[in-house]
C-alpha cells in the first residue's frame, strides 16, 4: 500500500510548483543592482559627450580659422556650437532613459497583469 | 627597471603597461611587429578557437564549447533584429566581428603581463572611424543628399534651423570621438587603478593584505567593465547604423 510519500505527485501540484519556479526566475533578473550601476554608465557617458562637443567644436573652429587666416572667431563661434552639440546629445540620452524607464515600467505592469509566460523578459538596450 | 628596485617606496609607474614596443627590432617603423601586434594576433586566434574550431563539428545538441559559441552568437543576433529590425541582419557579420574582437581584446588584457589593445585610442579610434564612415557612406547610399536632412530640424522655427543644422552636425561629428574615447578611456582607467593598488603592496608590508582585496574586487569589477564596454560599443554601432538605415 503506497504511502502520501511514494504516492506520485498529481498535475496540479506539479503545475502549481512549476508556478513558483517560474514566478521566481522571472523576479530576479530585473534587479535593482544593475539598474544602480547603469545610473553611473549614464553619466560617464554625458560627460565624455559633453567634453567630446567642445573637443570637436574646437577642433573645427580652429580648422576653418586656419584655413581663412581669421585666428579667434571660428574658434570662439564653434566652442560654443560644440557646447551646444554636447549639452543636446546629453538632453538626448536623457530623454531616451526616460522613455526606456516608462517602457519598463509598462512592460512590468503588463506581466503583473498577464501571468503564465515563460521565460523572463529580455532585457532591453542598455546602450545609447 | 633594473636600477629603480628601492626598497619600501612606492614604486608606482601605472601608465608603464601602455607602452607600446618593438618585439624584434630596436626602432618603431610604420610595419614594427610590436606588442600590440602580438596581442591582436592572440586575440584573433582566441576568436578562431572559440568560434570557428567548435563549430566545424557542430552537433544539434552542443558540445560545451560550441554553446559558447551559439550563445554569443545568439545574443549579438538578437540585439541587431531588436535594434536594426530584420533588414540589419545584412550588417550582422560586421557587427559581430566587432564585439567578438572587443570583447577577447578586453578580457585578454586582464591576463597579467599582458597587453591590452583597446586601451590605445589608435585602435578604438580605428573601429569608430570605421563604423563612422560606413554609417556615413550608408546613409548617402540609401538617402542620397536627403540623408543631410538628418540635421535639419523642421520642428524648429525657421531662423533657428541653420544654427540648429550646425550644432547637429557637431553632434555627428562628435560619435566616432565619444565612441573610442569611451572604450579606450574604460579600459585604460581600470588597469592604472589596479597598478596603482599594486604598488601599495610592497609599501606596505604585512598591511598589504588589504590593497590585495581591493584589488581582487577592482578586478572583478574590470571583467564586467571588460564585457559591458564589449557590449556598449557593438550596441551603440547598432544604434548609428539604425540612423543611417531608417532616417526619422
Amino acid at each position: 500500500m503506497p504511502t502520501d510519500a511514494e504516492r506520485p505527485p498529481s498535475l496540479e501540484e506539479i503545475d502549481s510548483r512549476l508556478a513558483a519556479i517560474r514566478k521566481r526566475r522571472k523576479a530576479k533578473p530585473a534587479g535593482r543592482g544593475a539598474a544602480k550601476w547603469q545610473g553611473a554608465e549614464l553619466a560617464w557617458r554625458m560627460v565624455i559627450d559633453l567634453t567630446a562637443g567642445i573637443a570637436v567644436g574646437l577642433t573645427i573652429g580652429w580648422g576653418l580659422d586656419s584655413l581663412f587666416g581669421t585666428m579667434p572667431l571660428f574658434m570662439v563661434v564653434f566652442v560654443l556650437l560644440g557646447f551646444a552639440a554636447g549639452v543636446s546629445i546629453m538632453l538626448r540620452s536623457a530623454e531616451d532613459q526616460r522613455r526606456k524607464a516608462l517602457r519598463r515600467a509598462e512592460a512590468e505592469a503588463a506581466a503583473a497583469g498577464g501571468t503564465d509566460e515563460t521565460g523572463a523578459a529580455a532585457p532591453r538596450d542598455e546602450g545609447r | 627597471m633594473a636600477g629603480e628596485a628601492e626598497a619600501g617606496g612606492i614604486n608606482a609607474h601605472p601608465m608603464d603597461q601602455f607602452v607600446v614596443k618593438p618585439l624584434f627590432e630596436d626602432a618603431l617603423g610604420p610595419l614594427t611587429v610590436t606588442n600590440s601586434t602580438l596581442w591582436m594576433a592572440i586575440g584573433v586566434a582566441i576568436a578562431v578557437g572559440l568560434f570557428v574550431l567548435p563549430m566545424r563539428g557542430a552537433q544539434l545538441v552542443p558540445t560545451r564549447m560550441q554553446s559558447v559559441a551559439e550563445l554569443l552568437y545568439g545574443f549579438i543576433r538578437k540585439m541587431t533584429t531588436d535594434v536594426l529590425g530584420e533588414e540589419g541582419l545584412k550588417f550582422f557579420p560586421y557587427i559581430f566581428t566587432l564585439f567578438v574582437f572587443i570583447l577577447i581584446s578586453n578580457i585578454a588584457g586582464l591576463i597579467p603581463a599582458s597587453f591590452t589593445v583597446t586601451s590605445h585610442i589608435a585602435v578604438t579610434g580605428v573601429m569608430a572611424l570605421m563604423v563612422f564612415f560606413t554609417v556615413t557612406l550608408i546613409g548617402f547610399m540609401r538617402h542620397g543628399a536627403h540623408f543631410v536632412s538628418l540635421f535639419w530640424v523642421d520642428s524648429a522655427p525657421a531662423a533657428l534651423r541653420p544654427i540648429l543644422f550646425l550644432i547637429e552636425l557637431i553632434s555627428y561629428f562628435v560619435r566616432p570621438l565619444s565612441h573610442s574615447v569611451r572604450l579606450a578611456g574604460n579600459m585604460m582607467a581600470g588597469h592604472a587603478v589596479l597598478k596603482v593598488f599594486a604598488a601599495f603592496v610592497p609599501a606596505m608590508g604585512v598591511a598589504g593584505l588589504i590593497p590585495i582585496a581591493a584589488m581582487t574586487g577592482i578586478f572583478a569589477l574590470e571583467l564586467l567593465v571588460a564585457v559591458v564596454q564589449a557590449y556598449i560599443f557593438t550596441i551603440l554601432t547598432c544604434v548609428y547604423l539604425n540612423d543611417a538605415l531608417h532616417m526619422h
